[in-house]
């Protein structure tokens, strides 16, 4: 009598090979290539919880243009994915994104967007690919059918147009048996394939712009590879931009064309990939990019660790919120925000490298100067 | 965090290294709570479990006490003050036989609640024994306990009630075995699935792996886990003991006069309510609020108790 | 599936076989019944006779073997030794239509209200309404259905009361299955408040964990409207803590109509059933006894296979209970 509810997961071999191209047309923008397709400015959310309001973003800005890949990489908790979700105006109680915050898509303010436009612009112009794709999608509904709620709602597709959509999109995703696939549910896939129905779903109605929320963070390191190939295949066949959340360096290593560090909910230092490599400048890209084992060091060589936690954003510091974790911690950076520094790259390298630190501020005497060289990490070279 | 001990006093100063040391000294580590005074400052904060605990314990002390303070014998019956309206002599007047219904009703309170609170004390006895002898032994022993639940169970409350009742007759005794024997299944099965359940998980398998003795074990994991489990089984095991009592007594099949309890007391009081509305009602707001004291402290020990909560 | 269901169908017929054995065996251990108190100022060959003509001067386990024979094959529990002429099928053929009338408008009223306060109380979460609702069904929930009962009775019905509805009875002949509702309002309600409380918090309490899922933010984020999104994901997945309660709600309310039809004088089988109880007429007794537990094992078996198609993640699979 007493019958046991089993789950029965059936994992399968993960498939390698890739599908077919993503779309006959690839997408095509119209007007000015430089500029951007998103703009977010001055964004600040917080949260409103039984300890306070916490201020989970505090003032980001930043831009994507067509078909670039940009990658947000920060601790957990640092806000990057409060971030990622605001742009998709996913916010909700109790979270506030606070007045003055902008989020522009092609022009247009996303916060205040009517239901409608919203209805468009999430899934049809911006589609979102979630960390962990079991509890993503819906448990008890079959992963076609999801697929297909997406081109529904955002196509004038019938039930039977709309299925083969999907199981074309499975196929192009690279999951084999796309006609088997379609009809089970999420708990029957694989965690890669989980993930790359998730993708599917995302991309499903040709998005302009991905935002990819540590797409890979709960898989396999070759899963991973795979997974971000297939990122990088939407962008450079469709002309898709993608904005990457990680807190794993390894994965933007040979991904992203700009890079932006966050850290307590401000953006600590940007630029391209190269420069963020290369040529860090801020302590806290210097501490992330220590911690990353490297193959070209020398076996004895101690991987650095950042010792303490990140401040509490129920208050936060009034300083810089990485003073009392950094190595070259000053009595201004308690005191004082730290200015903004740019950074001027030669020539058409220039991507806007700045960071945010008193290091470089123009009035800190040279001897701090020196120290900072001698501390800095030297580049990134070993991580391409 | 934010409270900062370095001050910059002269602006040469500005750009002067911290010692590394001082940035950690004044670190606030969160302190640190444990799990039961935590659950004890969080049923404190519930304002309206506070003043339903306050309502139970009013009520337990006036069952004590009620009798004693109005002094009248609720036993006799007393042919001259049948059916009197509440007045100065009896405050709540008398029932059909002319007893004090004031009296009566603290006292029949009293009844029903020592009933329910013993047949849920049994309740949990048996089912924990019971439990955690199924789990622990498992085979074939498990399967036939599982098996003897399975028939108890699925034999609805009451029915099975009124049958032990009628097998071994009505009393006070035979009641509280008829209430026990029907509830206890529920726990057993809650503790087996706990016990099943604990030992799977990762962390009593870490404890093992780290050399942990069985009695670590079961004082450190087995018993915080379920005590809250247990305590709230408790919680929902009175209301539903005092809705079975109360109910097979108004029945009939309960307690036989001169025994009485707030369940004979609405059967009586059914009878006469057209005219001594009275009689009817003191007892069933008693009964109303004795269960939802239970109910209402019952969730708010949930709430208190289930680490989910916890922030 | 088929599987699932004979094996579970053997296992349903051992249990009320096991039901049946022990419910025996306990009536008849029992030194007097109906019988022996309606015989026992008659002399003593007369009394005899009687105890010869219904069998009970064999042994208990000679009667066991027969009662089973006449069971098994004839579906036959042996005459009521208290009201001649009575026996479970006649009895359940007269009295069962008020009490299945009953505890499906009980039903009805339960669920439905029930979910449809749920999802007010989830939708409107910390705000008033949920507020009243929280307050309603913890009144509800504490309140005895007993209790429930006889206050109805005592303010809407007779003369005096708000409703003028009838104190007591039950709609006979034509309006047996549809009609004469003033009977049966009070009764219904009386025994569906408690469910109606019951279910509006378990429809609450799994609305809002799965308005929580990371699903339904998923579902936002392909531009679904919030209407869309509560039908397509969070009903569909409230729906399976729901189905769980079914079977506990149907033997609640079997229980529950033991008091119920005795507050309001309804002429169905739990009424019979007290009135066997209090005379210890056994053999109808342990009729309804197996009849009961038959209803609820077979709702047990019928809201496992339910679940089995609520929630795809759930495979029946039939075995022992580990």
């Amino acid at each position: 009598m007493a019958e046991e509810k089993v789950m029965t997961p059936q994992v399968e071999e993960e498939a390698v090979e890739i599908g077919k191209n993503w779309k006959a047309n690839p997408h095509k923008w119209t007007g000015d290539p430089n500029q951007p397709l998103l703009e977010v400015k001055n964004l600040r959310v917080s949260y409103h919880t039984y300890a306070g309001e916490v201020q989970s973003v505090r003032g980001v800005n930043f831009d994507v243009k067509h078909g670039e890949i940009l990658a947000v990489i920060g601790e957990s908790g640092c806000g990057k994915s409060v971030t990622a979700r605001t742009i998709m105006s996913l916010i909700r109680h109790p979270g506030v994104v606070k007045e003055g915050s902008q989020i522009l898509f092609e022009g247009k303010d996303v916060l205040s967007m009517s239901k409608k436009e919203l209805s468009q612009y999430r899934g049809g112009d911006c589609g979102m690919i979630f960390q962990d794709a079991l509890v993503a999608l819906d448990p008890t509904m079959r992963v076609g059918k999801q697929i297909m709620e997406n081109l529904r709602i955002h196509s004038k597709m019938t039930k039977k147009e709309a299925k083969e959509e999907a199981i074309r999109l499975l196929d192009v995703v690279g999951i084999p048996n796309a006609e088997t696939r379609f009809r089970q549910y999420p708990f029957e896939f694989s965690g890669g394939m989980r993930q790359r129905a998730m993708i599917a779903m995302a991309v499903a109605c040709q998005p302009k712009l991905v935002i990819a929320d540590e797409p890979t963070t709960a898989l396999d390191v070759t899963i991973q590879a795979q997974i971000m190939e297939l990122l990088k295949r939407l962008r450079d066949e469709d002309g898709t931009s993608i904005i990457l959340i990680t807190h794993d360096f390894g994965v933007v290593a040979g991904f992203a064309d700009k890079i932006v560090v966050m850290y307590a909910g401000q953006i600590v230092e940007r630029g391209s990939r190269k420069e963020i490599f290369y040529n860090p400048q801020h302590p806290y890209t210097w501490a992330l990019l220590g911690a990353v084992p490297r193959l070209d060091w020398e076996n004895k060589q101690m991987l650095r660790t950042i010792r303490g936690t990140p401040p509490d954003l129920v208050a936060p510091p009034k300083g810089c919120p990485f003073a009392r974790r950094c190595e070259l911690c000053m009595n201004v950076c308690l005191e004082e925000m730290p200015p903004v520094k740019e950074f001027p790259g030669e020539g058409p390298e220039n991507h806007g490298h700045s960071a945010m630190c008193w290091l470089y501020a123009d009035d800190a005497p040279a001897e701090v100067r020196e120290k900072a060289e001698a501390l800095r990490v030297k580049g990134g070279e070993g991580h391409e | 965090m934010n409270t900062d001990t370095v001050s910059i006093k002269k602006p040469e100063d500005r750009f002067a290294f911290v010692d590394q040391d001082s940035l950690y000294a004044d670190e606030i580590t969160r302190k640190n709570i444990g799990f039961w005074a935590d659950a004890a400052r969080r049923f404190k904060q519930n304002k309206v479990a506070m003043f339903f605990l306050i309502v139970l314990v009013l009520l337990i002390v006036m069952s004590l006490l009620g009798p004693v303070i109005s002094g009248k014998d609720y036993i006799t019956i007393n042919g001259q003050d049948k059916n009197m309206a509440p007045c100065s002599q009896y405050w709540l007047g008398t029932d059909n036989m002319g007893r004090d219904l004031f009296t009566r009703s603290w006292v029949g309170l009293r009844t029903s609640l020592v009933i329910a609170l013993v047949a849920a004390g049994i309740q949990l006895v048996v089912g924990c024994l019971y439990g955690s002898i199924m789990a622990t032994l498992g085979g074939i022993v498990d399967d036939v306990m599982m098996r003897i639940v399975e028939v108890i169970s699925s034999i609805p409350n009451l029915i099975l009630c009124t049958l032990l009742l009628v097998v071994f007759g009505n009393g006070y005794v035979q009641l509280l075995f008829a209430l026990s024997v029907t509830s206890w299944t529920g726990t057993a099965r809650l503790v087996r699935g706990q016990i099943l359940k604990l030992r799977e998980s990762e962390y009593v398998l870490a404890s093992k792996a780290m050399g942990g003795s069985n009695m670590h074990r079961i004082l450190k994991h087995l018993l915080p886990n379920t005590l809250g489990l247990l305590i709230l089984e408790l919680a929902q095991a009175i209301p539903s003991v005092i809705f079975s009592e109360t109910s097979l007594s108004f029945l009939g099949i309960g307690l036989m006069p001169p025994n009485f309890s707030l369940g004979t007391m609405l059967q009586q009081g059914q009878s006469t309510m057209n005219f001594y509305p009275f009689q009817l009602l003191v007892p069933c707001v008693l009964l109303s609020l004795l269960v939802l004291s239970f109910n209402v402290v019952g969730d708010a020990l949930r709430d208190a108790l289930d680490p989910q909560l916890r922030n | 599936m088929a599987k699932f269901v004979a094996k579970r169908f053997v296992y349903m017929i051992i249990t009320l076989f096991l039901v049946f054995t022990a419910t025996f065996f306990l009536l008849a251990s029992i030194p007097g019944n109906a019988l022996t108190m309606k015989i026992h100022k008659l002399p003593a060959q007369a009394q005899e006779r009687i105890m010869q003509k219904y069998g009970y001067d064999k042994p208990a386990g000679e009667r066991y073997l027969l009662t089973l024979k006449n069971v098994v094959t004839k579906g036959d529990f042996g005459e009521s030794i208290a009201k001649s002429g009575d026996t479970l099928g006649s009895i359940l053929q007269k009295r069962l239509p008020p009490t299945v009338r009953l505890n499906i408008q009980q039903m009805i009223v339960g669920v439905t209200l029930g979910l449809i306060l749920g999802i007010i109380a989830a939708m409107k979460r910390a705000k008033a309404p949920d507020f009243i609702i929280l307050i309603f069904c913890m009144f509800m929930t504490s309140v005895p259905s007993l209790v429930i009962a006889l206050i109805l009775q005592l303010t809407l019905t007779g003369p005096s009361g708000l409703l003028h509805l009838p104190i007591i009875g039950w709609p006979k002949g034509k309006d047996l299955w549809f009609g004469g509702w003033q009977f049966t309002i009070l009764p219904t309600f009386a025994g569906a408040l408690f469910y109606v409380a019951g279910y509006a918090r378990t429809t609450k309490i799994a609305m809002l964990d799965s308005i929580y899922q990371e699903c339904t933010t998923t579902a936002r984020a392909i531009g679904m409207s919030e209407t869309q999104v509560m039908l397509h994901h969070v009903v569909r997945n409230s729906f399976i803590p729901i189905v769980t309660f079914l079977p506990g709600t149907i033997a609640g309310m079997l229980s529950g109509s033991l008091f119920i039809e005795r507050v309001f004088s309804v002429p169905g089988i739990g009424s019979y059933y007290v009135e066997c109880i209090t005379q210890r007429d056994v053999p109808m007794v342990l009729g309804f006894t197996v009849f009961y537990s038959a209803i609820t094992i077979v709702s047990i078996f019928v809201s496992d296979v339910l679940y089995g198609i609520v929630d795809p993640r759930i495979k029946l699979v039939s075995g022992s209970s580990r």
